[in-house]
């Protein structure tokens, strides 16, 4: 009677259908979202990966990591089955290495989001929310202390020219371009400069864009400025963080659990009876290389 | 001891054809430009080649029996059908721009029947 496996495999598979649904769910919701995101004209409007910093280089990268981590797993569940201890405990540290690396690559894009401000709910997505988000963070500087800012002087030529910059806007008079030039000249203050280039996002921005041999600025986009508001912005950063999150999650799960068989042929315990954990281990990180296998085209290549 | 060897033998070559998949991929993407839906489709077609090596080989679905097919063929229905189920609400109306002329048609038709009210 019963299945010719063991329990703990059987329940690993259960499990795995779960997490088929839980990860489908969430891809899934990513391309009906994606692909409903359109312009005024019905256009697809999905921001592109040189606007929302996707580096392709980094999600192939680590698909390659995830990808020899699996080979890792099956190598190391054979070598353990059949008496190979210490090559087994090679095959799971290397595996331990690529998962610790993974978290390293993708930690290096989360920064470059967080850097520039791409986290859900605090891009802007229209001119006018650019605008209304420079004024705010020269506000922010300008509600510093004298000191900090230079001088008595300083901030009270910084704050009145914040008040003006909200009258302005207040009257819809303030466009993004005339704000652009006031905050890199703001920048270019011998004593509060610094401060407004670190604190004000659109600050940042200009000086990501790049310039051509005559040094002149190269807008990102078609449209001039287009890089200071993400038209769906916010629901990118939802769907980015939120897939590739889970998914971290479930590399850190992975760790934890390779652990238990890393110490205990660490201490020269391994037997032949843990292959059968670790093959359970390996489904269950092959199943994150599966994941990897869909969001890495599906987040860092397609463009529909 | 032989039979080990092919495993090991297989593993090694999945492994290779799946570093190949991910090299075709990254070199697919230099031409989204030129082409988007070609790669699109180019690329995801790789990804369900890279799932199906993962799949029959590392997790050996390929020498499982047919429990395999009573275990995934419900997830697999529930993971395609909810999508779709989305479509309908989200996909196709909620993010669609209502057209300007309808939304200033029922504005109109709102404030007519306000006055109409009024008049009453």
């Amino acid at each position: 009677m019963g299945l010719k496996m063991a329990n703990s495999k059987l329940c690993i598979w259960l499990f795995l259908g779960t997490e088929i649904m839980f990860f489908s769910a969430l891809i899934g919701t990513y391309i009906v979202l994606r692909l409903s995101s359109v312009d005024v004209d019905g256009d697809r409007a999905w921001p592109s990966n040189e606007i929302t910093h996707i580096v392709t280089i980094a999600g192939a990268i680590n698909t390659f990591v995830l990808i020899g981590s699996s080979w890792l797993v099956v190598k190391a569940h054979e070598e353990i089955g059949r008496g190979q201890f210490k090559e087994g405990l090679r095959d799971l540290l290397l595996v331990f290495a690529c998962a610790v690396l993974f978290l390293g690559i993708k930690g290096y894009e989360y920064h470059g989001k967080w850097v520039r401000d791409i986290l859900p709910g605090r891009i802007s997505e229209t001119r006018l929310q650019a605008v209304e988000k420079a004024v705010r963070q020269i506000g922010t500087v300008a509600a510093l202390d004298a000191k900090t800012l230079g001088g008595d002087a300083a901030k009270k030529a910084l704050v009145a020219e914040h008040a003006q910059l909200e009258t302005l806007l207040r009257q819809e008079k303030l466009t993004l371009a005339a704000t652009e030039v006031r905050v890199v000249t703001l920048t270019k203050n011998t004593t509060y400069g610094q401060l407004i280039d670190s604190n004000v996002m659109m600050a940042r921005i200009y000086r990501d864009r790049t310039r051509d041999a005559a040094g002149n600025l190269v807008s990102l986009d078609q449209e001039h400025h287009a890089a200071y508001y993400i038209p769906y912005g916010n629901l990118f950063a939802s769907c980015y963080f939120t897939i590739t999150g889970f998914h971290a999650i479930h590399v850190i799960v992975g760790m934890i659990i390779f652990f238990f068989p890393i110490r205990k042929g660490l201490m020269g315990g391994l037997e032949e009876a843990d292959a059968q954990y670790v093959e359970n281990a390996g489904l269950y990180w092959h199943f994150v290389d599966l994941v990897w296998i869909f969001l890495f085209p599906l987040i860092y290549i397609v463009q529909f | 001891m032989a039979d080990h060897e092919s495993h090991d033998k297989i593993y090694l070559r999945v492994f290779g054809a799946l570093c190949v998949f991910t090299l075709l991929s990254a070199i697919a993407d230099l031409f989204k430009e030129a082409s988007p839906g070609v790669v699109g489709v180019v690329v995801l077609a790789i990804a369900v080649a890279k799932a199906a090596c993962v799949m029959l080989f590392f997790m050996h679905l390929k020498w499982e029996r047919g429990w395999k097919y009573v275990l995934l063929a419900p997830t697999t229905i529930l993971a395609i059908g909810l999508p779709i189920a989305l479509m309908p609400d989200i996909g196709w109306n909620y993010y669609h721009r209502v057209p300007t002329e309808t939304m200033i048609e029922a504005e109109r038709d709102n404030s007519s029947s306000a006055t109409g009210d009024q008049g009453h």
